[in-house]
């Protein structure tokens, strides 16, 4: 009995052993609560930005741009959403949870712009106002107006950088405050060469000098003569600038700006992407990051629905009958400003479906209809040759060959156009108010598109265009994508050149 | 009537009780000595898998913790473990050092003084690592440009 009893208690002692450890495996093997509170994070984090990127679709496809005037309500409708998703979130778990626009993270581009409507003017402010503006600062959020027709002292300046994207030459436009006059305004390229600046009293003109002699006046400022577009602009030093300034780009008298402003124009800041900081707290989780919505991806295609709109990639470089008509990039209405604003910010990279240079001498792939055309050297962006169409009729330059351009997010179709050409020995009318140089698409419907206009200055020297088009209409994803330039003309001489034709495709993930 | 020599019905009895006592005391320290070193064996072998399954368990969290950083600026992972396993306390360090990972850095190692036990868990991060050696228990795993194991605000 004893034995048995013996036994029995060795036996419960062992048993009591093999327990014990079974619970202190259990103990550690038990799921943990971080694992599931960083899976939670991970999917908030996804959750805001897909929503996000609705938010600033919805955002961009109202205003393409961000200025001072907008960016309260924007602010407010993003804290706005803040709160939902927050109350949303802290229903499922005790979480805090912050979403904020970082305008310092953000990426900005600088677009000279110019409206009547007085929400999107930018004043300095009262007089004691600082800008700010330090050397080789970014504009990311400054917009600003300059009308040279308020007290002060020649001392406080700055500089705007006007940058050749294409030679990467620096331009320096420095604006001093006026009056007094002397030395107020002055523009000079990196090897000292002065640029025009003409002011006056009424019709303003000083060459090679720097004096503004009428304080209610403002001076046309030719940015980088000489210097073919495209260009970006960015103050680069400055500090003090109190009171009110202008550009002093155009004037009213600019009949070309249709029925745009009157007013001067001024550098917008557009936001091209978006920094949100994200904050996740939670029992077990704290989560910091940077959520960037990149929106020029984002931009509702308006091909085809604008009338013209000369929406160079920053400034803009033109010399009409009226030296004075120096102008900038601009738009008139919402719509137009989302089409110079695509445009400007289109983006630069993808892979390369086609590039012509004509420089063979040959039309190559390239057909012309209508009136005389084919490659000759008498104008050119690159190299020695360049497409071109010579009136006597409308025509067309048609690019015969089909790309494919499934499998493509967007395209980016970027070319250099010359209107006109004085001194060549085939000069004679340049294409005429209303002959705009249209680029088309045919889309996958058969049908070919509107994507971009050049417009037509009648006299004047020639008018050269570098453009950049991005396309993500789905109909431009197929098989048989081409391109053609569209060419009216009414006389044997109304030329338009083309060259450097790239097609880019994107994959916007 | 037998003598008291040859009487042996009291002697029995207690000759039975004597001898059953011993037996039984014999059997149970036998078994009761058999079974402690058993014990000791399973306590060492329960150290090492609790140990095992504590720094799996860290290296998947480390992981998380790694898979989130791409994207941020900061992380803190405050994660619960048992402050001891099997009765005893524990060390558990983010190594980077070769020799102290097995071969493999950088790597989780877990040791406990007595019994030792010493696992090593790999731990395959491709971003940078703070070495750092705490108590287990309650830890945090905080990433701000490198990952570091500090010890739980609890802890």
């Amino acid at each position: 009995m004893l034995l048995v009893g013996a036994v029995a208690i060795a036996v419960l002692v062992f048993g009591v052993v093999v327990v014990l450890n079974t619970m202190v495996y259990t103990t550690s093997v038990k799921p943990q609560a971080s694992i599931e509170a960083a899976e939670e994070t991970m999917s908030a984090e996804q959750a805001v930005r897909r929503d996000l990127k609705r938010f600033m679709r919805g955002y961009a496809g109202e205003k393409p741009y961000s200025n001072q005037s907008e960016t309260g309500r924007f602010e407010a409708n993003l804290t706005r959403y803040e709160r939902r998703w927050a109350e949303s979130v802290a229903q499922r778990t005790p979480a805090t949870v912050s979403v904020d626009l970082n305008r310092t993270a953000s990426d900005s581009a600088a677009l000279v712009r110019q409206s009547t409507l007085q929400q999107y003017r930018a004043q300095s402010g009262s007089p004691s106002q600082d800008w700010n503006l330090t050397d080789s600062g970014e504009l990311t959020s400054v917009r600003f107006e300059f009308i040279a027709s308020t007290s002060a002292s020649e001392s406080q300046a700055f500089t705007i950088t006007v940058r050749n994207g294409t030679t990467n030459d620096w331009w320096r436009l420095k604006v001093y405050k006026n009056p007094p006059s002397n030395t107020t305004i002055e523009t000079e390229n990196d090897d000292g060469i002065t640029v025009v600046c003409d002011v006056a009293d009424g019709a303003q003109t000083v060459v090679n000098e720097t004096a503004i002699r009428t304080p209610s006046k403002t001076c046309a400022i030719d940015f980088a003569r000489g210097v073919p577009p495209p260009y970006s602009v960015r103050i680069t030093k400055g500090n003090k600038l109190s009171g009110t300034y202008a550009l002093g780009l155009t004037n009213s008298k600019e009949s070309r700006l249709g029925n745009g402003p009157a007013s001067q124009p001024y550098v917008d800041d557009l936001l091209t992407e978006a920094a949100f900081d994200f904050t996740y707290v939670t029992p077990e989780v704290d989560y910091e990051s940077t959520v960037r919505i990149d929106i020029r991806t984002l931009m509702v295609p308006r091909i085809g629905a604008t009338e013209y709109l000369d929406r160079e990639s920053g400034v803009t470089v033109r010399n009409g009958t009226d030296t004075n008509r120096t102008v900038v990039a601009y738009d008139y209405t919402n719509a137009e400003a989302r089409e110079s604003y695509r445009s400007l910010i289109a983006p630069e990279s993808g892979a390369l479906l086609v590039y012509d240079d004509f420089e063979s001498g040959s039309t190559g792939t390239w057909t012309v209809t209508g009136g005389t055309g084919g490659v000759d050297d008498d104008a050119r962006n690159t190299g020695r040759y360049a497409l071109y169409h010579n009136g006597g009729g409308d025509g067309t330059l048609n690019r015969t060959a089909a790309l494919n351009t499934t499998g493509y997010d967007a395209l980016v179709v970027s070319y250099w156009a010359q209107e006109g050409l004085p001194g060549g020995p085939t000069a004679g009318p340049e294409p005429d108010e209303g002959e705009n140089m249209t680029l088309q698409y045919y889309n996958a419907s058969g049908v070919w598109k509107t994507a971009d206009r050049t417009r037509a200055i009648d006299a004047g020297p020639p008018v050269r265009y570098d453009r950049r088009v991005y396309i993500n209409a789905s109909d431009a994803r197929h098989d048989e994508f081409r391109i053609r330039f569209v060419t009216p003309a009414d006389a044997p001489s109304d030329h338009w050149y083309v060259d450097d034709v790239r097609v880019l495709g994107r994959e916007e993930g | 009537m037998p003598g008291l020599r040859d009487d042996r019905r009291g002697a029995s009895i207690a000759l039975t009780h004597v001898l059953t006592m011993g037996i039984t005391a014999i059997l149970v320290s036998g078994l009761l000595v058999g079974m402690s070193g058993m014990v000791d064996d399973q306590r060492e072998r329960a150290i090492r898998n609790s140990l095992e399954t504590i720094g799996e368990r860290l290296a998947t969290e480390t992981s998380y913790l790694e898979e989130m950083s791409p994207r941020s600026s900061g992380v803190t992972l405050r994660v619960e473990h048992p402050r001891s396993v099997a009765g005893r306390t524990y060390a558990v360090g983010l190594l980077t050092d070769s020799a102290r990972c097995n071969g493999a850095p950088p790597c989780l190692r877990l040791h406990t003084d007595s019994p030792a036990v010493t696992v090593v868990v790999p731990v395959p991060l491709d971003v940078p690592v703070t070495d750092a050696t705490v108590p287990g228990g309650d830890l945090r795993i905080v990433y701000d440009g490198r990952i570091s194991l500090e010890e739980g605000d609890s802890a």
